[in-house]
This record gives structure tokens, C-alpha cells and sequence, in this order.
């Protein structure tokens, strides 16, 4: 059964007193488990999709489930709960709070859950370790690299263990090690763990290591390739 | 952990992090409580002093059209003639000199007083002895204030308007002017001002009548006796002689209770701009953590619990600056001769701390609101 069911998916915004068709009855369905990549030129609705999938944005029509649960039926705050439930989100430029460490960082979702203070620990360790930043859990982010920042960000958006991985060119602002390296963990995360990543980029070989890559244009699925 | 603690939590993380804001703002804080905590101190000294109560029972003999220590002599016969009257309890012949007329912060006041009208008293002492007072010519009890300003102890000498004493007693009273004050023989005073003349004028005589209902009936017929002799009296209530005395000070406190208001709405209004400010300048930061799953409570909740962790330290520390201030410094604004000392009530401390947090809660309301309700998406954007 799919993990995501996007059907005749539109969304729409005003510009200048204009309608701008971002998504224009977007059909989609990504399997629980699978790693896909979202492409397309600028403009063409990958993060907006994205945006839509994690419940930051609302569609204007048409139906979005994930994981069964219709996401135009949840209130703001139902939705940010069921954001901390149920997606972990990787963005372009870390976005880890300032005063916190890394370590405080990846244990900042948890915060919303009923754990223990024990559990919260272990949780937050182990996720350290699977990106190999358990040795610098006390810097604050600006005492990390880039990589480390975006590898602290991914061990956050793990933590939780979410249903639903999703990642807005994580390797945008990375140079082609860290890149790598962030993509061996992407790869390691859905052969090791099953987890379901969704990622845009705009880089057709970050693109390739994921199982299938789904192009957008104009807002509608031009096409669906499955990797080499 | 429940969800409040949560955003406690985050918040002294925060707060602790930025340290250098979170400091600068704890410190406007509790600057603007110490300043309001001590105003409203000396207000309340300022009402304990000149506002008229039922039960009062003093009253205040002066030389009629005579405004200061200096210029108001009453012969001290006056004292039996008044003791005459009905209605009177008792009469004490004061003499006062001070060295200073003027409103000043650090006056030295000496009363002189008869030796037996101060033992019938049983005047209160912190330290010294009655005794040792009344067998020793130019000993003082001095009051508790002025020996803390002064740093006086028991064998100290005092030097001020040309009279030396030698401190006896450390004297407690519930009345400023007895806090504020040397007293001394009577008869050693005059002997002093006088400058080698002769004694029997005094400045004023304390009269204490024995049925507060009487006390205005009692002044009239005290005035209406001295009317026609060589020196008229005005005579007052103690808490209205003291406003008309202090009038200058207690204008200075009323226009340093408007200086006061505006400092704590400049405050608040700076308080209320830098959190704003501060929360405009996090949107990324709240971005991220609503993408993490904190709801709009939530967000608002972290940046009211940092306007009250901000208002509560910056209340406590202002507060317990302003009664260390005020405690230790032995403030006292003197003018005419009298006193009047800040009352230091632990309820306007407690006000003061809690009015700092409410005014934390209360700058950081619109933010919160406003953080909470920005569209997740137009952040974002933003953010990424």
C-alpha cells in the first residue's frame, strides 16, 4: 500500500492579483519504504510538494493521505502534532537553533514527546552516532562545519523515528564530500532502516542514488524514472 | 516532563545562551523595579509622615509666621501654662538645632529634651544606655538612621552645627524624626545654640493630649493663650505640621513618583521593543520548531515564559536591590528640621517583583501572539 497518495493535487497562490498554478492536479503515490527524488526546474512545485507532504503548506483542492491520515482534515495544531509524530524534515541550510548544541538540537523534537529523561538520551546518543557526531554533541552550531551541521540536522529530523523522511536539497549547500557523505547516510538510512526519504535537489547525481526520480514541470508529473 | 516545563526549559536554555541580551535585559528590568520599589517606599514614608490619622494625638507648638528651627523661639515657661490647658496629657519642651535648614539628604538634627520628659517617655534603644545619657552633659541618644548614615556606634563622637556629643544610645522609635535625630540635654542644647547666652528658648514644645477627638480643640486654645504675649504660636498636628514643613520634599516626592511612572513605561515600552524585535529576529528559529511539531501554544508559550523568566529575575533582583539600597543607606529627607524616611513594607517589594512579571508576560504578549500566528510556509521561505 502507498505511504502517499496525492490525487488531482492543486495548489494555487496569488501573485500580483494573479492565480500562480504552482501544483496543477498532481497525481502521485510513493510506496512506504521507497527513496525518491523530487526534480524539476525552478518553479515547477518540488517544494511545494514537499511543503504539502509535511503539512506546512495546505493544497488548495484535491486529496493528500500519508500514512491514511488526510491532512486537510487536521487543524494547525493537529497538524503540527502529527508533524512530530510522523515527518522528520531536512532543510537546505541546517536550520539548528543557534543557542543550542548539537546535542540539544537532536533531542529539541523529543521535547514533544512523553519519554523518559533516560530514553531521551538514549535516543538522542544513538542518533548522534549514526551520522558519527557522538564526539561533538556539546558545540553549538556554529562550531561545526557545514556537513556536521546538516548531519546534526538529519540525526534531529531522525530522532523521532519518523514515518516519513523529507528533504529540501540537503546537499544544496554542501561541497561534493560532504555531499557524499550525506548521501551514503540517505542511502545506509533506507537500505538499513527501511526508512521512506522524499528529497528535492536539483543535481541529477545526487538524484541518482535515490531508487526513483520524479520530475516535475509546470506543477504536473512529466515523468517517473526508476535508477539505473 | 509536562509540556510547560518543556517551554520553561527551552526558554532558560535560550535565555541562557544569550547571555549577553538575556543580562542587559534582566538588568533594564530590575533597574526600573529597584528605581519604581524605592518611589513607592518613599511615597509611603511621605503618607506615614503628613497624612492625618484618626487616633493621632501629637501635637506640634511653633512660633506663629516661623518656618524653620533658627527663627522659631518660644520661651520654655510656655511649658507649664500649656500643661494648663484641658485636653493636655503632656508637654516637652524641644529645642532643635540642625545643620542644615534646607531639603538635604544628610541633615543632623539635635533635639534637646528635658532628662525627665525623655525617661517618662522610655524611649526604645538598640544599644547604649538611658543611664549613661542622663548622667553625661553632652551625650545623645542618637536616632537609628542617622547613626547608620552616619556610622555611629555607642562612644562615638558626633560634630555637627558647631555642638559636639558623644553618642550614649542608639535609639529605636516608629517616628522618623526620632530616627533621624541626636537627642541631647535640653538644657546642653541651648547653652550651645545660645553661644554663651542665656537658656530658656526652646524651638518647640511636643504636646500630646489625651483624647485624639480634642486634638484641633486643643491647638485653637493653645493658640488662643499665647495669642496676645510676646510670642504667638502656630499650633499643628504632627502630620500636617510636618507637610507644611517638608512641603518642598513632599513635592519633590510627588514629582519623583511621575519621573518614576515614566522611568517604568519607558521601560516597559523599551522591554516590549526589544522582545519584538527579538522574536522578529527569531522567525527562523520558531520556523524550525513549528516544522519540528510545536504547536501555536507552544511557540507562544517559549516566548512568554522568556518575557517571564525575563520580568520574574529582573523583578527579584530589582526588589532585593532597591531593600538592600534603601536599608543600608539610612535615607532620610530632612528640611525645617523634619524628617521623613522611605517606609520599607515587604508588600511593595512583592508588588514590585510581581508587576515585573507581569510586564515581562505582558511586552512579550504581542510577540507571542505574533510568532504564533505568522503562516509556517512564509517563514520558511525564509529560513531555507
Amino acid at each position: 500500500m502507498s505511504l502517499i497518495e496525492c490525487r488531482s493535487l492543486c495548489k494555487d497562490y496569488r501573485r500580483g492579483g494573479e492565480a500562480v498554478h504552482v501544483l496543477d492536479h498532481l497525481d502521485l503515490s510513493i510506496e512506504r519504504g521507497s527513496y525518491t527524488a523530487l526534480m524539476g526546474p525552478s518553479g515547477s512545485g518540488k517544494t511545494t510538494l514537499l511543503n504539502l507532504l509535511a503539512g506546512i503548506d495546505r493544497a488548495t483542492s484535491g486529496e493528500l493521505l500519508v500514512d491514511g491520515t488526510d491532512l486537510a482534515r487536521l487543524d494547525r495544531n493537529q497538524l503540527a502534532l502529527w508533524r512530530s509524530r510522523h515527518v522528520g524534515y531536512v532543510f537546505q541550510l541546517y536550520n539548528l537553533v543557534p543557542v543550542l548544541s548539537a546535542y540539544e538540537n537532536v533531542e529539541l523534537p523529543l521535547l514533544l514527546h512523553d519519554l523518559s529523561a533516560a530514553e531521551r538520551h538514549r535516543r538522542v546518543v544513538e542518533a548522534l552516532e549514526s551520522v558519527d557526531l557522538a564526539s561533538r554533541h556539546g558545540h553549538l552550531p556554529r562550531q561545526l562545519s557545514g556537513g556536521q551541521e546538516q548531519r546534526v540536522a538529519i540525526a534531529r529530523a531522525l530522532v523521532t523515528q519518523p514515518t516519513l523522511l523529507l528533504a529540501d536539497e540537503p546537499t544544496g549547500d554542501l561541497d561534493r564530500a560532504n555531499a557524499d557523505a550525506v548521501m551514503d547516510l540517505f542511502g545506509r538510512l533506507h537500505r538499513e532502516r527501511g526508512q521512506t526519504i522524499v528529497m528535492v535537489t536539483h543535481d541529477e547525481a545526487i538524484a541518482r542514488r535515490a531508487e526513483r526520480t520524479v520530475r516535475l514541470e509546470k506543477g504536473r508529473l512529466a515523468s517517473v524514472e526508476a535508477a539505473r | 516532563m509536562s509540556a510547560l516545563m518543556t517551554r520553561i526549559r527551552y526558554a532558560l536554555r535560550s535565555a541562557r545562551r544569550q547571555r549577553l541580551r538575556t543580562v542587559a535585559l534582566v538588568g533594564g528590568v530590575a533597574l526600573t523595579t529597584a528605581l519604581a520599589a524605592a518611589i513607592a517606599c518613599i511615597d509611603l514614608g511621605v503618607r506615614d509622615a503628613t497624612t492625618t490619622r484618626a487616633g493621632e494625638t501629637r501635637l506640634i507648638v511653633y512660633r506663629e509666621n516661623r518656618f524653620c528651627p533658627f527663627a522659631s523661639a518660644l520661651p520654655q515657661r510656655y511649658d507649664r501654662q500649656i500643661a494648663e490647658l484641658p485636653g493636655v496629657a503632656a508637654v516637652v519642651p524641644v529645642k532643635i538645632v540642625v545643620s542644615n535648614c534646607r531639603a538635604s539628604l544628610d541633615v543632623v538634627t539635635f533635639r534637646g529634651v528635658p532628662v525627665e520628659d525623655l525617661r517618662a517617655m522610655a524611649p526604645r534603644l538598640a544599644a547604649g544606655s538611658l543611664d549613661a545619657w542622663a548622667g553625661h552633659g553632652n551625650g545623645a541618644l542618637v536616632g537609628r538612621e542617622l547613626a547608620a548614615r552616619r556610622g555611629l556606634r555607642v562612644g562615638s563622637s558626633l560634630t555637627a552645627a558647631g555642638i559636639d556629643v558623644v553618642v550614649d544610645g542608639i535609639l529605636e522609635s516608629d517616628d522618623p524624626q526620632w530616627r533621624n535625630s541626636a537627642l541631647t540635654h535640653l538644657a546642653f542644647l541651648q547653652e550651645r545654640a545660645a553661644r554663651g547666652g542665656t537658656g530658656g528658648i526652646v524651638t518647640q514644645f511636643d504636646v500630646t493630649v489625651s483624647d485624639p477627638a480634642r486634638l484641633e480643640e486643643v491647638a485653637r486654645a493653645i493658640d488662643e493663650r499665647f495669642k496676645a504675649d510676646e510670642a504667638p504660636t502656630a499650633t499643628r498636628p504632627q502630620t500636617a505640621f510636618v507637610a507644611r514643613a517638608a512641603r518642598d520634599v513632599v513635592a519633590l516626592a510627588g514629582f519623583s513618583s511621575l519621573i518614576g511612572i515614566g522611568a517604568v513605561l519607558a521601560a516597559f515600552g523599551l522591554l516590549a521593543t526589544t522582545m519584538v524585535n527579538v522574536t522578529r529576529h527569531r522567525s527562523r528559529e520558531f520556523a524550525v520548531l513549528r516544522t519540528l511539531g510545536f504547536t501555536d501554544g507552544g511557540i507562544s508559550a517559549i516566548v512568554l515564559a522568556e518575557g517571564a523568566l525575563v520580568g520574574a529575575f529582573g523583578g527579584l533582583l530589582g526588589a532585593g536591590l532597591a531593600w538592600l539600597g534603601l536599608s543600608r543607606a539610612g535615607l532620610a529627607f530632612t528640611m525645617e528640621g523634619v524628617s521623613i524616611t522611605p517606609r520599607l513594607d515587604p508588600s511593595i517589594f512583592i508588588l514590585a517583583s510581581a508587576c515585573a512579571l507581569v510586564a515581562g508576560l505582558l511586552a512579550t504578549a504581542i510577540p507571542a501572539w505574533t510568532a504564533s500566528r505568522a503562516r509556517l510556509v512564509d517563514l520558511l521561505r525564509g529560513a531555507s
